[in-house]
């Protein structure tokens, strides 16, 4: 009986066999040991791995849903790109797209588009207008060319305004909207990944901790 | 009463004990026997909550624990809210 008990000792975690293994194994020299002390050492052991399992589980599963919430928090942005084509100097394009990117011209096609409707409820129009000139990337003109990007959370409504953009100084002209995903997709794929590895290292950590008592 | 927690408590109130000795108290006042197993996740757990404590021992294999402070208050708490429950559920036997 005494032989199978000490058998037992060694199911339990290593760094609890390091702390209480000499004096646990001492107890179990002393006592009468009967049939049913087997099962309360299983049940025992048992104990202690799922309490680990357990604390395993409950950090890297608040870990991974603390990733997967802030992927769900990163906002879709889409890149609209165009280009403005215009016969003459660049200086006459830069003018041109200057008109395009003005205050007033984009005022109109805030309004019209009903584009950062959030914003335009908590911010003053003026910044919601420098915010969408800041979503906007002028390129440089090559061959009478400018290329122009601009940054919105609604690929169709993204879309629409950088099309009537480009259109502002030849209207006459059919331009094509090449639209793209934003490349935050890898950090929203990322994120979970992230809180996960973060739990599993508090995980780490917490057991580290406690073998160290 | 067979929480192994409390009845380590009141074991090591009146001294401190290694784990056989307190196996063979617990079982003499409480007429309790508990399992080696149980002894030692109930004595790992007063031990990480800083209830008891080791002490030295001139025998390096046999651990003897004391109470702490902590631990001192601890029982108190608990055998003051059992006081309780026994008084009242005396008294309501009674008046059935």
């Amino acid at each position: 009986m005494k032989w199978v008990a000490l058998q037992l000792l060694r199911l339990y975690p290593k760094a609890w066999r390091e702390r209480y293994g000499t004096e646990f194994e001492a107890l179990l020299q002393d006592a009468r040991l009967r049939p049913a002390d087997l099962v309360d050492i299983l049940k025992e052991v048992f104990q202690m791995r799922l309490r680990d399992v357990g604390v395993f589980a409950l950090l890297s599963g608040i870990g991974l849903a603390s990733g997967l919430s802030f992927a769900a928090a990163i906002p879709d942005v889409w890149v609209a790109r165009s280009t403005v084509t215009l016969d003459g100097k660049d200086g006459a394009i830069y003018n041109a797209v200057s008109k395009a990117l003005s205050r007033r011209t984009l005022l109109e096609i805030i309004e019209r588009n009903n584009l950062y409707a959030v914003e335009r409820k908590n911010q003053s129009i003026e910044s919601v207008v420098e915010q969408m000139q800041r979503s906007i990337i002028v390129g440089t003109s090559e061959a009478g060319t400018i290329p122009l990007e601009y940054r919105y959370r609604d690929k169709q409504l993204g879309s629409q305004a950088m099309h009537e953009i480009v259109q502002i100084p030849d209207p006459d002209r059919s331009p094509r909207i090449v639209y793209i995903q934003d490349e935050k997709p890898w950090l929203r794929t990322a994120m979970p990944f992230v809180g996960l590895g973060f739990g599993v290292l508090c995980w780490i950590l917490f057991r580290k901790k406690r073998s160290a008592i | 009463m067979s929480d192994p927690g409390l009845l380590i408590l009141a074991s090591l109130a009146d001294g401190d004990k290694h784990g056989y000795a307190l196996m063979e108290d617990i079982e003499a006042f409480a007429g309790v026997r508990l399992g080696p197993g149980t002894l030692y996740g109930a004595i790992t757990r007063l031990d990480e909550r800083g209830w008891i404590r080791a002490v030295a021992s001139s025998n390096d294999r046999r651990q003897p624990y004391t109470l702490t402070a902590l631990g001192r208050t601890h029982l108190q708490e608990q055998l003051s809210a059992l006081e309780k429950i026994v008084k009242t559920g005396t008294r309501r036997l009674r008046t059935v």
